[in-house]
């Protein structure tokens, strides 16, 4: 301990911001690996809450076949009841509405998996079963009365302060038959089931709920809570199959907690991503942990020989370098949760928007906690293994050496074998190994490093040849001292390599961010262009009928207009399980107007399959559909219609990214026949050339705004939306590439400050001779470029590997078929990046060495 | 009884397809309390020689004892040990750890060897009264002269009371006025603290303070010089220089 005290301690200290600034690595990937964590734990336990707190204690629901938009007769609640072992059947009618006088009118409720209905989605129910399935908190005025026709109403309490509603108030909605009056009785908080859309939710008498929106005797689900409360799996599988039984093919028995699995998978596949990205973090983390040991121990190379001159064994200074380790492993991963803790929160705001769901507060679980600090220690100790090691194999006779000669042995001569085979393998494994699963992917995370520590290996053996070739462009640039300077990188070679290789982690890890960040944006910007076509996106909380599409049509000015309907259909995949998909229905020749289909691959006739689309019962499916279940045009879908299971003949294969691409495209004929959906969701509007938009936008909102209830948004401003979105989404790896080139950057400092150390001699005899101090710093800036080159075009080449690597793995998780992209000027820009870095680092070491005084250096030892 | 005996010492060197007899069969010994240098040109063996006798290395054929102990097949462990707890040494470049002080680094061989220093409180005290800087022993090494350094050096090769103090080129850093002082230092730790000094050296000046002088060529010993102890230095001097314009003619 008190050789720690002395040694390590003191060293430690006496480079404290070398020591802190190593540990970035660490920090970060703990922080990162933590946050995300934690982050998404609290959003997967926020969504899960959500749907049971909704879904109450309600084990199993009834719901109409065919599609989720049709009721069924309130009459189902016999068959119900002739099911033994049920306790409450509780039945509910879903109506969407909107607040008269709404004024949220230019605004879209928008996430980066959809938009939310927004409005006010009010439940009609029956008050006495609903309080035996659900538990509202009553926080102003009462619950609805047992009277089952009463005008009545209790909000959630968050809307009704948005909205400035209070107990007592009569609010006026929207329905099919025109604005009607209902009275506020109570208010309940926003958790539990008041957490429904958001918060934008209201409960209203079943009968009251029939009669304004037009549904007669009409329920749309009916939820079951079993005698047994708490039913094994098996007791509730025969349950429902004992309730499938008796509803018969024209009702769906399910269990309620399924709809959460959509956003979950949604969520996973977010995740993926941003653990690779932590992963590398703490493998870049490792290599610069590497490199500042290697660096320290080069450095105090001759120290460690006077202590084993002086009796220190090698089992000691190993020891020592290990403590060192140690220290800076539990101080990167203390900062890294500390970090972590803050960075949850951001992330936690970013999946908040991403999801466009609430997400509760973020607790970090001592599980993930030891897991970080663990991993965040255990890398450090790994990191550090080798060079702890080198420390105890340093010569005593190192000590009685003139300094300046460090060894430079078999890792020079021979390293270059092994680091090209290391690339070669990891490469070959790379490729070999696309990652289907996540085992493998992740096992092909790790590959990443063998790659860095391959192209690193290969530095020693080419300097000479990088050096060589570069030389004239830094004479060109440096005059004679670019010369020196230049001729001085091959002189301490393990140095420069360190130096170099952790640029090229930095530049690469840009590089990988950027063609990352580009093919995602890049297609997902072509699919919002056509997804979101025409001009005008009109879309309402409320239904619209498909005549106002008409009307806004006749309108002054407007080129076409084209309906849109998305509405959930269940679909029987090819392995016979259920999957719910997303249905896009469009008028299609009215579609093509307004805006095109983004087809994937050239093994479609476009006007072929767009007529079959119009005019058959026909599909499209998504590009991920395809992929992922193998299927192709001229293959059929089985969707479940009205009148059950059907199968459509798949007529094209389009980039759709709706819904995580689990979309199917159909005809407006095809919704209305096989799913008896006849409104629509959504307006597409084309403006006249030469029309100004606004002026079109003002007029439709005058007009139809306030009598349809209408959002009209210019699609310029909802794809400013959806772009802001994703830059939030991915700025997460900008930043992260960037403090990794920050930290490569220390390197530069690092190496430079040494190399003008051991050369003060050597400077002060150049000086003597005529040398000036502006060709001395020069000389360093020189060497410093020539450095960043080599580091950067290193890192352009891994970089590029990695970028692949990283969209091949997830591609193929996410589901996501996406073009790779990488725009030269990323390339380019890296590049720039690096010399800027290194001549920036270079200017303290330079500047060291302009103030050399001659006579003291030439007497110096 | 000698403390350190060299016995038909060879050391071969591989240069390439050619091996080199750095050391050619060397026979010396030591005696407890002695004062030995050891001189000779550039290439003449003595580092290497040093290297063998400090167990910084193992000589290719022949044995070194040192305090009874064989130093030629040890384990590198063994040698470690062997060198912590028999052999002080002292650098051309003193070689102090520039985050310690004076006090510490005299300390360091102890506090390696997991003992506790506050028992060397006597020594300690002791060796900075014999090399003068009772004053500074807070200081740190980039607060101290070069002369004063050395002299920290030395007080730490001295700490754990060694059986040899093997010392290279002590002076080859310091000016001449600090140099004398540093061999002055270096003869009164034999008479005064009884210890066995050898220091390797090319100057003269620094040799003439030694009992004895060991003459290296071609890595042989070609003459041990041994003038009266009661010689003054002057005459010591003459006599070594004329050893040495023998040797090079």
């Amino acid at each position: 301990m008190r050789l720690t005290r002395l040694l390590t301690f003191r060293s430690i200290r006496s480079r404290s911001f070398r020591f802190l600034l190593s540990a970035f690595g660490i920090i970060l990937g703990v922080a990162g690996l933590l946050a995300i964590r934690s982050t998404n734990q609290a959003a997967l336990g926020s969504i899960s809450k959500l749907f049971e707190s909704t879904s109450g204690r309600a084990k199993l629901t009834v719901a109409s076949a065919a599609t989720d938009e049709t009721g069924f007769s309130i009459r189902a609640l016999k068959d119900v009841s002739k099911v033994d072992g049920i306790q409450v059947a509780s039945p509910f009618v879903k109506a969407q509405s909107d607040l008269a006088d709404d004024t949220k009118s230019d605004t879209l409720d928008i996430g980066l998996f959809g938009t939310n209905s927004g409005g006010l989605l009010l439940h009609g129910i029956l008050p006495a079963q609903e309080q035996l399935i659900r538990d509202y908190k009553l926080v102003a005025g009462r619950f609805l009365s047992d009277d089952p026709e009463v005008r009545e109403v209790v909000l959630v309490e968050s809307f009704a302060e948005d909205e400035k509603v209070v107990v007592g108030d009569l609010i006026e909605i929207i329905t099919p038959n025109g604005v009607k009056e209902l009275k506020v009785v109570g208010l309940v908080s926003r958790d539990g089931p008041g957490q429904t859309n958001n918060g934008n939710f209201g409960i209203i008498p079943l009968e009251t709920a029939q009669q304004m929106f037009n549904r007669g005797s009409d329920i749309d689900q009916i939820d079951i809570v079993p005698v047994n409360q708490n039913p094994t799996t098996k007791e509730l599988a025969a349950l429902r199959d004992a309730l499938q039984a008796e509803m018969g093919r024209d009702y769906s028995v399910t269990y309620p907690s399924g709809q959460g699995q959509r956003m979950t998978q949604m969520l996973q596949n977010y995740q993926i991503g941003l653990n690779f990205m932590s992963g590398i973090a703490l493998f870049v983390g490792a290599f610069l942990i590497y490199n500042a040991f290697a660096m320290t121990v080069v450095e105090r190379t001759r120290e460690f020989g006077m202590l084993r001159t002086i009796g220190m064994t090698r089992g000691q200074v190993t020891g020592q370098v290990f403590i060192e380790a140690a220290m800076l492993g539990v101080l990167g991963a203390g900062l890294g949760v500390g970090l972590g803790i803050v960075l949850a929160r951001g992330l936690t705001r970013l999946m908040e928007i991403i999801l466009n769901q609430q997400i509760g507060t973020v607790a970090i679980s001592p599980a993930d906690m030891t897991l970080s600090i663990g991993l965040g220690v255990g890398v450090t100790f790994l990191a550090a293994g080798i060079p702890a090691w080198q420390a105890g194999r340093i010569s005593p006779m190192e000590a009685l050496r003139v300094r300046g000669k460090s060894k430079e042995g078999w890792v020079i001569r021979f390293g270059w074998i092994g680091g090209l085979l290391m690339l070669a393998g990891s490469i070959y494994l790379l490729i070999l190994n696309p990652f289907s699963y996540d085992v493998q992917f992740r096992l092909g995370s790790m590959t990443v490093f063998g790659l860095f520590t391959g192209a690193t290996l290969l530095i020693p053996a080419t300097v000479g040849v990088w050096e060589f070739i570069a030389r004239p462009v830094m004479k060109l640039i440096y005059g004679a001292s670019g010369n020196l300077g230049s001729r001085n990188i091959q002189r301490s070679r393990v140095r420069t390599t360190l130096t170099v290789a952790a640029l090229m982690v930095g530049v690469a890890m840009v590089i990988m961010v950027r063609g990352m960040t580009e093919s995602f944006a890049g297609d997902l910007r072509t699919w919002i262009n056509a997804y979101l076509g025409g001009d005008i996106y009109v879309t309402s909380s409320v239904k619209l009928r498909s005549d106002i599409g008409d009307r806004i049509e006749s309108t002054e000015g407007v080129a076409a207009v084209t309906p849109i309907r998305y509405f959930n259909v269940d679909w029987r995949t090819p392995a016979g399980e259920t999957e719910k998909l997303n249905f896009m229905a469009m008028d299609v020749r009215a579609y093509t107007t307004v805006t095109n289909f983004v087809f994937s691959g050239d093994q479609t006739d476009p006007d072929t399959a767009v007529n079959r689309l119009a005019d058959e019962p026909t599909v499209f499916i998504s590009s991920v559909l395809a992929e992922k279940y193998n299927l192709k045009v001229g293959d059929t879908v089985n969707l479940k219609s009205r009148s059950g299971y059907r199968e459509f003949e798949i007529v094209g294969v389009v980039v759709d990214f709706y819904n995580q691409g689990l979309v199917v495209q159909g005809g407006w004929e095809t919704m209305r026949r096989y799913f008896g959906i006849d409104d629509a969701s959504t307006f597409y509007v084309k403006v006249e050339p030469g029309v100004s938009v606004d002026r079109v936008q003002n007029f439709i909102e005058s007009e139809y705004g306030k009598r349809y209830h209408l959002t009209i948004i210019a699609n310029d401003s909802i794809r400013g939306q959806v772009t802001d979105l994703m830059d939030q989404a991915f700025s997460m790896f900008d930043v992260m590439a960037l403090i990794s080139i920050v930290v490569g950057s220390l390197g530069v400092v690092n190496t430079l400050t040494m190399s003008v150390i051991e050369r003060t001699r050597e400077i002060g005899m150049l000086r003597a001779i005529g040398t000036t101090r502006g060709q001395v710093v020069k000389m360093v800036l020189a060497e410093a470029a020539l450095m960043g080159v080599i580091g950067g075009l290193l890192g352009i080449a891994t970089g590029i590997v990695l970028a692949r690597i990283l969209f091949i793995g997830m591609t193929t998780m996410s589901g996501y078929q996406l073009t790779f992209t990488l725009p030269p000027q990323a390339i380019w820009l890296s590049l720039v990046i690096a010399l800027i870095v290194s001549q920036v680092a270079a200017i303290p070491p330079a500047l060291r060495a302009a103030r050399v005084r001659i006579l003291e250096a030439v007497q110096y030892e | 009884m000698p403390v350190l005996e060299a016995k038909e010492i060879r050391k071969q060197y591989k240069l390439g397809k050619h091996t080199v007899d750095a050391l050619a069969g060397v026979n010396f010994q030591v005696e407890k309390g002695e004062f030995v240098a050891i001189m000779g040109p550039s290439g003449s063996g003595k580092s290497t020689l040093l290297h063998l006798l400090g167990g910084l290395d193992s000589p290719s054929q022949g044995n070194i004892f040192l305090a009874d102990q064989s130093l030629a097949k040890l384990s590198e462990r063994k040698a470690t040990l062997a060198r912590r707890h028999n052999v002080g040494f002292v650098f051309q470049f003193f070689n102090l750890l520039p985050t310690l002080n004076a006090e510490e680094n005299i300390l360091l061989p102890v506090i390696i060897d997991g003992k506790n220093p506050k028992k060397y409180k006597d020594r300690l005290n002791s060796l900075l009264d014999l090399i003068g800087l009772q004053d500074r022993r807070h200081h740190k090494p980039d607060q101290l002269s070069g002369g004063e350094q050395q002299r920290v050096a030395i007080a730490r090769s001295l700490i754990t009371e060694p059986a040899i103090l093997l010392a290279d080129e002590p002076t080859g850093n310091l000016d001449s006025k600090t140099g004398t002082a540093i061999m002055e230092l270096l003869r009164r730790s034999c008479q005064e603290l009884q210890q066995t000094v050898i220091v390797v050296t090319h100057d003269p000046k620094a040799a003439a303070y030694a009992d004895r002088v060991i003459f290296l060529r071609d890595g042989l010993i070609v003459q041990d010089y041994k003038p009266a102890s009661d010689m003054p230095l002057t005459d010591r001097l003459r006599g070594i220089m004329g050893t040495m314009e023998k040797l090079e003619s």
